[in-house]
């Protein structure tokens, strides 16, 4: 065997050598934690949000996101013409510990690799149902634990909204700054505003979905396009 | 015995047409058979490649060049630009309208990927 040979034969063995190592995956709980505190640095992001209706073409909007190590964010929707009227709404970060276990009580939770979203390699996290029906799917960064990625299912198993990081600044190049406070009352799903009463049943719409609530205090019920975790937190600041 | 005389003449006649080779050219066809090299292996071509020309060295170089700058694209963080925001009125959600809500929607092709 000739030098050369030699030579060759090494560098083919030591490849593997320089491969990274792979990184061990979170557990489902630390993982959804992780998504649910949120970062802790200051972000600025743009945000498409698709809604897939049972028939019919896929609508979409686009929001703009900032977020501040506190946890305040505030979510901008863009108009579709340029001199329209933006629409904007500020929330505070929810008890992570107090969401998790509201999340657990309703979904089974897995992890598996999920790619890149918005240049950011993430985990997946699969929410499913007792019944084992799969209900929503998170994409975490995998660095600083945003949510990149939701998609939300129906009972059959299509798609009914995604929201999706489309552009990411984190952390964000300079000052952020909300002057805005968080609405007060209860909590209700980004996006979603009071759109009337009828019958005694009270009905919220971002303009595309919509859902109701009847009754009041415990014995409020809720119908409409929302998963169940979202019902149960609507029903959780209902009952206060 | 006239046939013995005309096929003499004709092998007489032939071998005056027939040259015989120089000294010369005989000694360099041999000489060059003694010179002729076997045919490289192929790892010798493959060394020979790699340690080429001039020419090589340059094509290296820029090649090696373009494979550091990649690196240093994509190791240094984009400098996109945050989505600006600019100057419009801005509407507090609880205070929009349900037809304002409706309006923000556009048809979309339902596409899964980034912003270009």
């Amino acid at each position: 065997m000739t030098r050369f040979k030699l030579a060759v034969l090494l560098a083919l063995a030591a490849a593997p050598l320089q491969a990274k190592p792979r990184v061990p995956r979170p557990g489902a709980d630390a993982l959804l934690l992780k998504a649910l505190s949120g970062p802790s640095t200051g972000y600025a992001a743009l945000e498409r949000v698709q809604v897939f209706p049972p028939s019919g073409k896929p609508k979409a909007l686009k929001v703009a996101v900032t977020g501040l190590p506190s946890g305040r964010v505030r979510r901008e929707v863009l108009p579709l013409k340029k001199k329209a009227a933006s629409v904007v709404e500020v929330r505070d970060l929810e008890d992570p510990a107090k969401a998790l276990a509201r999340l657990k009580g309703v979904y089974a939770v897995t992890v598996s690799t999920g790619g890149v979203v918005a240049k950011r390699k993430t985990w997946k996290l699969e929410l499913r149902l007792r019944s084992g029906r799969l209900r929503r799917a998170l994409w975490v960064d995998r660095d600083s634990g945003l949510l990149m990625k939701r998609e939300t299912y129906r009972d059959d198993g299509s798609l009914r909204r995604r929201e999706r990081i489309v552009k990411l600044e984190l952390p964000a190049a300079g000052p952020l700054v909300i002057s805005e406070a968080p609405a007060a009352g209860p909590w209700r799903p980004d996006g979603f505003a009071f759109a009337g009463e009828n019958g005694g049943a009270r009905r919220w719409s971002n303009g595309l979905e919509s859902y109701e609530l009847r009754g009041a205090g415990v014995k409020t019920v809720v119908s409409g396009d929302l998963a169940e975790d979202d019902a149960a937190r609507l029903l959780e600041t209902e009952g206060k | 015995m006239k046939e013995d005389n005309e096929a003499r003449l004709a092998k007489a006649a032939m071998k005056s047409l027939l040259v015989p080779a120089p000294e010369s050219l005989k000694a360099n066809l041999k000489r060059m058979a003694r010179n002729r090299k076997p045919a490289p292996s192929v790892w010798d071509a493959l060394r020979e490649a790699l340690s080429g020309g001039a020419w090589m060295h340059g094509a290296g170089a820029a090649f090696a060049a373009a494979a550091v700058a990649v690196v240093i694209v994509r190791a240094v963080p984009s400098r996109e630009a945050a989505p600006s925001v600019a100057e419009r009125p801005v509407l507090r959600l609880e205070a929009a309208a349900p037809q304002a809500l409706a309006d923000m929607w556009a048809d979309d092709s339902g596409e899964d990927n980034d912003e270009i």
